[in-house]
């Protein structure tokens, strides 16, 4: 059985093999591992890996098992290894959105400005404070969907890049990921 | 010993501090009455409360800000006393006037007490009238143009910051390094202040470098009785607003200690204070210590004090508030150990902190010595974005702080929460890092030790989350089987979750 997991924007794809309740687990470049299933209730997994026992608690949401071992979480979805899946170049969308109700204050760059990771693009009046929200990449501003004074909902588009090309990435995949980012946005309206 | 005057009190709060102190009133035999918005209808202190009072829509101004609903709710109940918990009407003067005129009882200090110390600028000047240093700075004229600013600005000196005069919770505060920069923040500070408090005005403060945040917890009565609970340090935070405290402040010798508690003391007999309240102070690097300001209200941070010093301070107000005097002298009271919390937020630290929403499927909160867990969630609960995104403080005490920090440590890593992100593990390695360990706290430390790098997860580590989703996922990974591959999840673990079942006629389980 493959895998195709999502977590945090970045795909891992796990190829699971073995029975029941001892599992084969392998990932590309990387070392096999083995892991044995102890027991499972509602809301935890018992596992014996690398010759421990662990207990990893979960809860199931929205088509994503959000896990929980020692404190950290890490929330996956299972893709359909068949469908195209926007945003793999592994930095995230080159679309800036609302992460919350709240008005445009100040359009921190302009259309073909050249922007870097990190860089403010747009301010944002949102939970009685100004947020400033970063460029997700490198890149070229693309569109700009707002204005200043602007009240925009949470997911809002406020801003498109145009990622620059990393020496590890193919142009070609940028682009098209960029397009399959707009179907899968006009799929949801 | 319950109270002679006091019956029933409305929570005009909500939360964990609404949980609080309706724990606390209960302790004492009072009845309950809490005021929820529509968000809150099913939330922990709605169940917990004797009445509920619904006030409004979720929106805080028409709710929690509401003056006249909750005063009129207070009416409608027949409530004796209204405690005003942090935040949202606390130190508000003018509602704790309506209150009082009202003919019920406001839990905190007098209305004029909490209007001095509630403008930073005039509170700073009462301090400095009674021989108490503050921190150098400057109140800004309303009209006062770029020219002025730059020159108030300059008796100050740089870094500085501007600073809302009605303001708190690290709102309506921008820090300038030099002067080039000084009118942009104060348009951006006085703005933002506008907004979370409905004041404009700001003023000027210098910045120390790497202070660190010491604040005395004090306790008045209404017949002259002061007293100090001792300091918390609340220098780890992260843009001005608190992550992690303790009690004591690590690492000061009994000199300072002893002047700084003093120094609480003259201040809150200065302006005849009564109640719980807090002086906070800004200790530099030399050793020299300022005013920063007075918190006339019960604290976030006060579990810390009532693990250390044994009293509980909300009991405390209510019995002031009763009219009574304190039950015990500064002679009696003595501190044992140590107390660090820290903060739970509905807040992704790898986006930024931006605040997060979602539904609270898992909750569980280990238990043991040392453990106290103060939170306004449940199971179940729904977590929006209209309020302030603490879930819950999570503390820890200890024989010493060695041992607190530990017990605190072992806390964030037992607890379960799914379902909101959290600042959880980030909470954990700040616990966990060495110069933490070392009692080097300060403002800085944060963005020293923390700021702009990300959690790192081994691959041991990967594995264990990798495992787990494998066998979560196991039957319901999507694609059809290929033929001959019989690894493939089919049809086969439907089958096996269908239970016992029955041939021709009812199964029994």
């Amino acid at each position: 059985m493959e895998l195709h997991l999502r977590h945090a924007g970045q795909q891992t794809v796990l190829k699971v093999a073995g029975s029941q309740d001892a599992l084969l687990l392998s990932r590309p470049g990387e070392d096999d591992f083995e892991a044995r299933i102890l027991e499972t209730t509602q809301s935890t997994v018992l596992l014996e890996i690398d010759g421990q026992r662990q207990s990893v608690h979960f809860w199931r949401a929205n088509g994503k098992i959000n896990l929980q071992w020692r404190g950290q979480v890490m929330v996956f979805e299972l893709e359909d290894p068949d469908e195209d899946n926007a945003g793999d170049a592994g930095q995230g969308s080159p679309i800036l959105r609302a992460p919350m109700p709240g008005k445009v204050l100040e359009l921190m760059a302009a259309v073909g400005d050249a922007v870097q990771a990190g860089q403010p693009l747009v301010r944002l009046e949102a939970m009685k404070m100004e947020i400033d929200l970063a460029a997700p990449m490198d890149g070229t501003v693309e569109t700009i969907r707002v204005a200043a004074g602007d009240l925009v909902e949470p997911d809002a588009e406020l801003m498109r890049l145009q990622p620059h090309d990393r020496e590890d990435n193919e142009d070609n995949e940028d682009s098209e990921d960029s397009d399959k980012s707009d179907k899968s946005d006009d799929a949801k309206d | 010993m319950t109270l002679k005057n006091l019956r029933r009190i409305l929570v005009a709060n909500r939360g964990e501090i609404a949980v609080r102190i309706i724990r606390a009133a209960r302790q004492l035999g009072l009845e309950t009455v809490a005021v929820v918005s529509e968000a809150d209808r099913s939330s922990m202190a709605a169940a917990m409360a004797d009445q509920v009072v619904e006030i409004g829509p979720a929106e805080a101004s028409h709710s929690y800000l509401d003056m006249d609903r909750i005063i009129d709710a207070g009416r409608q109940s027949g409530a004796d006393a209204i405690h005003p918990g942090y935040g949202f009407l606390a130190e508000n003067a003018e509602f704790a006037r309506r209150v009082e005129a009202a003919g019920l009882v406001f839990v905190g200090p007098d209305a004029e007490v909490i209007e001095t110390m509630g403008v930073k600028t005039t509170a700073r000047e009462r301090m400095q009238a009674a021989n108490v240093a503050v921190v150098p700075g400057a109140r800004l004229d309303e009209g006062a143009d770029d020219a002025a600013l730059l020159a108030t600005a300059e008796t100050v000196g740089y870094p500085l910051l501007v600073k809302a005069s009605s303001g708190g919770g690290g709102k309506g505060m921008r820090a300038v390094e030099a002067a080039d920069a000084l009118v942009a923040a104060v348009q951006a500070a006085r703005r933002e202040a506008a907004t979370a408090f409905g004041d404009d005005t700001v003023y000027l403060e210098r910045m120390l470098v790497g202070p660190r945040h010491v604040e005395v917890q004090i306790l008045a009565d209404s017949h002259g009785n002061v007293v100090h609970l001792g300091e918390r340090d609340c220098s780890i935070q992260r843009r001005h607003q608190k992550v992690v405290e303790e009690a004591p402040a690590p690492g000061l010798d009994d000199e300072l200690r002893a002047r700084i508690h003093a120094a609480a003391l003259v201040a809150a007999r200065a302006v005849g204070y009564r109640g719980a309240g807090t002086v906070e102070m800004l200790l530099d690097r030399s050793g020299e210590f300022y005013f920063l300001e007075m918190n006339t209200r019960l604290q976030v941070e006060h579990p810390v004090t009532e693990l250390v010093w044994g009293i509980d301070l909300v009991e405390q107000q209510l019995r002031v508030a009763d009219g009574q005097e304190l039950a015990f002298t500064q002679d009696d009271l003595a501190p044992r150990g140590h107390a660090i919390e820290v903060r739970l937020y509905a807040e992704d630290p790898a986006s930024g902190f931006l605040p997060q929403t979602g539904t609270v499927g898992v909750l569980e909160f280990p238990n043991g010595p040392g453990v106290r867990i103060d939170a306004g969630i449940r199971e179940g609960c729904e977590i929006g974005l209209h309020y302030d995104p603490m879930l819950a403080k999570l503390c820890a005490s200890g024989e010493d702080r060695e041992q607190a920090r530990r017990r605190l440590l072992s806390l964030l890593r037992q607890t379960v929460l799914l379902g909101v992100n959290t600042n959880q593990s980030y909470l954990a390695r700040i616990l966990a890092h060495e110069s933490f360990a070392r009692g080097e706290v300060h403002t800085g430390f944060i963005a020293d030790h923390l700021d702009g790098t990300a959690a790192e997860m081994d691959d041991a580590q990967l594995r264990i989350f990798l495992a787990a989703a494998a066998t979560l996922f196991k039957g319901r990974a999507p694609g059809s089987s290929r033929p001959g591959d019989t690894s493939v999840a089919g049809p086969e673990p439907v089958w096996s979750e269908l239970g016992a079942w029955r041939a021709g006629g009812s199964a029994e389980v």
